[in-house]
């Protein structure tokens, strides 16, 4: 009995072990805290970066391969775009959220030279962009008035540029068909798809003998008439080169003055017209010549003349002929150069060109904060000695896609700002190195003392431009004793402007480009 | 709550009790569904006994601290009270766990029993029946008549008997039976060769079975079919050869012989008792300074006394069922007897039975571990670790109070010189290395180690105290240090020394 | 969570330790100067600030977590190894970015602001060490260093 007992008490104590169990459990939960604490964080961290560094990343490896980036990569990167919704991504997107190409080539070259990898623009794949230009045939007018004998005796300047300009045309294959006409109150003389050996013909015939003998009315020029028929021809499928001295002549017993008003009115009209149902553009190009022959002022009195003029190529066409053929540079190329250019778009649509504020050059401070979205936050002006009560910063413009000389952005007279407490400067950015400004072709740097909660809207115009007012004469009788008068062309001004009102009627903001800053103190 | 009213009795009795004491104080507790309070009553009527005095100053601390501690603290968690605090009787020494014997003091027998004033067949009986020689306390030669009783009565159980027989009527007895109830026990200690003790025994257990003819008592009637148990602790050591004590070795044996055969007729025989230990030893080690009584018997703590006690512990891991009693007769007496497994004259706790080991080593370690972590390290870690900073601090305030500085100091150190003493006697009982580093406290047993586990020194013990005292309320701070060190020191000695409850 | 870091680092608007461009540089202006696209760096440190100091008081408090590093000086160690790691990271990190011009060129970036960042960091993880020490929350849990802290709550 006693044994049992004793028995069944052991049982009883030996249940009493959880204790046993319960240490051991303990130290196993111990380490694995241990080792948990010390993993986790080190997960978290590596795993940190954000989608837009590894697209810089692998848009880095992609370049420093082999100094390219060939279709497949630049399509790889393309895909990481658009997968991603990231603040960063959103700089190479339109507002619709599509992929813009040229925006994300102008980031990768930017990022590229700053980590001083050297690619340039051909080394990056780009899709070919998917509409193709319709063809388009080029008419080209040669106005064969008496005035113009003095460009064409013996070899002269304008005969070698004109050479040069036709050839071009034919070589770089921007038309369809290139026609060869004279021009006075008619077209006396055309040649239809002229071969190269048609335009060598063309040229070599230049002389007065030959303008003489294609006939037509040579004794007058009435401007408005040749450019309304050029006009005329200008549609879809053509585009009109006018070449021209266009010296307006009023002739004897006509009041100059009204004659140029009223050939100015005309112009204006008549370009109107076209505008409004055509996407009209057109490019004045201003050129020099030796000349030698007779010079009839206004009075169409002849006076003989030997020396330099100036004379003009007019060149009337779509929006896109004259994208076309300014992209091929072919005007740049013309022999012997240009004086000035002048471009007119008729306005159906600004399209901005790439802008960004700088950070640096400021005069006071603004936060960095949104200076991606155009916004000034925390504006305030400046204290240091040198500028005190000034605010300014500067803004780098990419002109470059614009068809007006990069001249013509220089020149502060063609913008126009909402404030007008704000001084513009602007210059052309010459230091190719900077990475910060790759991309960018002007700056543009505003300096106000007035600084307030706005959106200031910084307007480029479309204006006469100042070379037009001083190559413009309005007394052309003394041109033999006056130097200036042998550079001006009497009654430019007057054509010009015509030209000018119908593309920018004063009636309605002219602004060829409109960058809106809104600074926020 | 059940009470077990203990009946130490004579010097065995104070000694066995002393063992309880520690037992209990170190957490070991019998396997029982009931909880059982201690009542102590002493009987002894050498009052100078310096085992009386030491082991009622050892109670009395032990109380003290157990009031502190609770019954939850695994330390100290078994209730000792004395008589007088179930009851509200005048006559007594209050607060005091013994018996007073009264006419006792400084008194010859011949005066007690009023032997002037017997007639003369009532004197010659007298004569007859309390024959023979002794030796008075001023080691003079003195019939047995004369001998003065305070010194107790020097292995005389038939002077005893008569004297104890008051009990029946005390004021105490009276106490105690009105306070018995049906749940409760008791359990006299005695040992058989002494003077005290051998009488003492059956004279009380008459007294208990005889309570319904007692006019004295108006108690309930359990008294008389109370459990009651014995532990009777036959010659175990050996004590020196002086012709002048009253007292002689080889007057044991035939003194035990005596007894048991007056036992046979009125303890065993009759089924007195329901449950009956007998203990001894025949050892012959190291004798004992033969002293009477005078220069205050002072024995050392023998590992006897501790097996004893245990008999007590089994008592109340014995179900009711096992002790029924009717009329004052128990139906199914049990009898028994200890054993180790192995006779070494130095025992450590592989020596003993696995019962015994798993009952008495871990508490025993546990409170060993207890004391030696408060005297050679606790003045460093007070208001420096967690634990102790913790709510309720213990801080330098808390160890100059009386609590730290009497109580529980003075009843460890006890416990030290107890453990010593078991471990100087012969036959020994020396388990522990108590001087050493923790890792070699328990002969024996060998911390287990590897290439992940600690050592085991105090501040790994520190370490565990604060994980141990983590997020734990305490209602005191002395209750703190109690309950903290008993889980503790339970932890360290399963993990690390492999020791099972 | 940007703007939280930036405004922790730059002392909430005084920024005596580095300069605005610095403060850009570390807010993530790209290397071609457009926007705040580039790596955010207050963000990267700002959390590695916090996972160093979790990680040395976890070490301290939790997993070596002993009575015998469990003192004021120990506590002062782990505050030190805490304040040099962290000043390290964000100095060498934008010290880096120098050393490689890997930054918009239009910003002024200079050593000294490398240290001040270092030392603006360093501050912070202090700061954050003496917090989590203070707070009750989770230096209750610790076994032996619940009561390492100069200051209970």
């Amino acid at each position: 009995m006693a044994l049992t007992k004793i028995v069944s008490t052991e049982k009883r104590l030996y249940s009493q072990t959880p204790l046993r169990n319960a240490v051991q459990l303990d130290k196993l939960k111990k380490y694995y805290r241990t080792v948990l604490i010390i993993f986790l964080p080190i997960l978290f961290l590596t795993s940190c970066t954000s989608e837009f560094e590894s697209f810089n990343n692998t848009a880095f490896e992609f370049a420093s391969n082999n100094k390219r980036i060939d279709q497949k990569e630049f399509e790889t990167l393309l895909e990481d775009i658009s997968n991603s919704a990231e603040r960063g991504f959103t700089q190479f997107k339109d507002e619709n959220g599509e992929i813009n190409n040229p925006k994300v080539v102008s980031y990768l070259l930017k990022y590229y030279s700053a980590k001083n990898l050297n690619l340039t623009e051909v080394d990056i794949w780009q899709p070919e962009s998917l509409t193709k230009p319709k063809a388009f045939n080029i008419n080209v007018y040669l106005e064969n008035s008496a005035s113009m004998d003095g460009y064409v005796t013996g070899v002269t300047d304008f005969e070698t540029a004109i050479y040069n300009l036709l050839g071009d045309f034919k070589i770089s294959k921007v038309c369809d068909s290139l026609n060869l006409n004279y021009i006075n109150n008619s077209i006396p003389y055309s040649k239809k798809n002229a071969l190269p050996a048609d335009i060598q013909d063309f040229i070599e015939k230049l002389e007065p003998s030959t303008f003489r003998q294609k006939g037509g009315d040579r004794s007058v020029s009435d401007l408005k008439n040749i450019i309304n028929t050029v006009l005329n021809t200008v549609d879809d499928q053509n585009a009109a080169v006018l070449i021209s001295d266009f010296v307006f002549s009023p002739g004897k017993n006509v009041n100059a003055q009204d004659y140029l008003n009223n050939q100015g009115v005309g112009i204006k009209i008549d370009f109107a017209e076209k505008i409004k149902d055509f996407d009209l553009s057109a490019v004045v190009i201003q050129l020099e010549s030796n000349f030698d022959g007779v010079y009839y002022d206004k009075t169409n009195k002849s006076i003989p003349f030997k020396g330099k003029r100036p004379y003009y190529i007019w060149i009337f066409g779509s929006n896109q002929q004259i994208s076309s053929i300014l992209d091929k540079k072919i005007l740049d190329n013309i022999k012997g150069g240009y004086l000035n250019r002048l471009i007119l778009q008729s306005i159906k649509e600004t399209n901005n060109p790439n802008y960004k504020i700088l950070s640096n050059l400021k005069i006071g401070d603004f936060s960095r904060a949104e200076l991606n979205n155009k916004i000034l936050a925390d504006a305030s002006l400046s204290k240091d000695n040198q500028n005190k009560g000034l605010f300014g910063f500067s803004i780098a413009v990419d002109f470059s896609k614009s068809s007006q000389d990069a001249s013509y952005f220089l020149d502060t007279t063609n913008y126009e700002l909402s404030n007008p407490n704000y001084q513009l400067e602007v210059e052309l950015i010459s230091n190719k190195n900077d990475a910060s400004l790759s991309g960018f072709t002007h700056l543009l740097k505003l300096q106000t003392s007035d600084l307030r909660n706005e959106n200031l809207e910084i307007q480029v115009v479309g204006q006469t431009p100042n070379w037009v007012y001083a190559s413009s004469s309005i007394n052309d009788s003394n041109i033999l004793n006056e130097i200036s008068e042998q550079q001006k062309t009497f009654g430019l001004q007057f054509l010009i402007e015509g030209l000018n009102d119908a593309f920018y009627p004063k009636s309605s903001s002219n602004a060829i480009n409109i960058f809106t800053i809104t600074i926020k103190k | 709550m059940a009470r077990l009213y203990i009946f130490a009795i004579g010097g065995t009795g104070s000694r066995v009790l002393k063992s309880l004491t520690m037992l209990l104080a170190s957490g070991v507790k019998p396997n029982s569904e009931k909880n059982f309070e201690i009542v102590p009553i002493i009987i002894d009527p050498h009052k100078s006994n310096k085992d009386l005095k030491r082991t009622e100053r050892l109670l009395g601390n032990y109380q003290t601290i157990s009031n502190e501690a609770g019954l939850d603290s695994g330390f100290f968690s078994t209730k000792i009270t004395t008589l007088d605090r179930l009851t509200t009787s005048q006559n007594r020494l209050s607060g005091s766990f013994t018996f007073n014997l009264q006419e006792v003091g400084g008194r010859k027998f011949s005066e007690y029993i009023g032997f002037s004033q017997l007639d003369e067949p009532n004197k010659a009986l007298a004569d007859i029946l309390f024959s023979g020689k002794s030796i008075n306390k001023r080691h003079e030669e003195v019939n047995l008549l004369d001998v003065e009783m305070d010194i107790g009565f020097v292995g005389n159980p038939n002077i005893g008997s008569i004297v104890l027989n008051q009990v029946k009527d005390s004021q105490e007895f009276k106490d105690f039976a009105s306070n018995f109830n049906e749940d409760d026990r008791v359990f006299i200690i005695s040992s058989i060769f002494g003077g005290t003790g051998a009488a003492g025994f059956p004279t009380i257990l008459k007294n208990i079975r005889d309570a319904m003819n007692n006019r004295n008592i108006d108690g309930k009637g359990f008294l008389q079919d109370a459990k009651i148990g014995a532990v009777t602790v036959l010659p175990y050591f050996n004590i020196e050869k002086d012709s002048d004590s009253p007292i002689q070795k080889s007057d044991f044996i035939a003194k035990t012989k005596a007894a048991l055969y007056y036992y046979k007729d009125n303890v065993t025989g009759n089924n007195s008792i329901n449950s009956l230990y007998y203990i001894a030893d025949n050892y012959s080690g190291k004798p004992y300074k033969n002293d009477p009584g005078d220069n205050g018997q002072k024995n050392d703590a023998h590992f006897v006394e501790m097996a004893s006690a245990l008999a007590i512990i089994d008592f109340l891991e014995t179900p009711d069922s096992d002790l029924e009693t009717s009329e004052g007769k128990a139906l199914k007496p049990i009898y028994k007897e200890f054993g180790i497994r192995k006779d070494s004259s130095n025992i450590k706790f592989s020596d003993l039975e696995d019962y015994t080991e798993r009952k008495i080593a871990m508490r025993l370690s546990q409170l060993v571990l207890f004391r030696k972590y408060l005297t050679e390290h606790l003045s460093n870690a007070i208001e420096k670790e967690a634990w102790s900073n913790d709510s309720p601090e213990i801080n330098k305030k808390f160890i100059d109070d009386t609590f730290y500085r009497t109580n529980l100091s003075e009843f460890l150190s006890s416990f030290a010189d107890w453990l010593k003493e078991m471990s100087d006697n012969k036959r020994g009982f020396s388990p522990f290395n108590l001087d050493s580093t923790i890792e070699a406290l328990i002969e024996g047993r060998t911390v287990k180690s590897g290439w992940f586990t600690s050592r085991v020194d105090f501040p790994s013990m520190d370490n565990k105290l604060s994980k141990q005292g983590k997020g734990k309320t305490y209602s005191s701070a002395s209750q703190k240090l109690i309950k903290l060190f008993y889980d503790t020191t339970e932890e360290i000695l399963t993990s690390k020394f492999g020791l099972k409850n | 969570m940007e703007e939280f870091f930036a405004s922790l680092y730059e002392w909430f608007g005084l920024n005596p330790l580095f300069s605005t461009d610095m403060g850009d540089q570390l807010r993530g202006w790209d290397i071609t100067c457009t926007d705040y696209i580039g790596t955010p760096w207050y963000v990267i440190i700002g959390w590695s600030m916090i996972a160093v100091t979790a990680v040395l008081y976890a070490l301290q408090y939790h997993i070596i977590d002993s009575s015998r590093w469990k003192n004021k000086t120990h506590w002062w160690l782990f505050a030190l190894i805490i304040v040099i790691l962290n000043f390290l990271i964000a100095f060498l990190i934008p010290y880096n970015s120098i050393q490689a011009g890997d930054y918009c060129n239009q910003l002024n970036l200079s050593v000294s602001d490398c240290i001040g960042f270092g030392l603006s960091n360093a501050v912070w993880s202090f700061i954050l060490f003496i917090i989590i020490t203070t707070i009750p929350v989770f230096r209750k849990l610790s076994n032996n260093c619940r009561h390492t802290t100069f200051w209970k709550p």
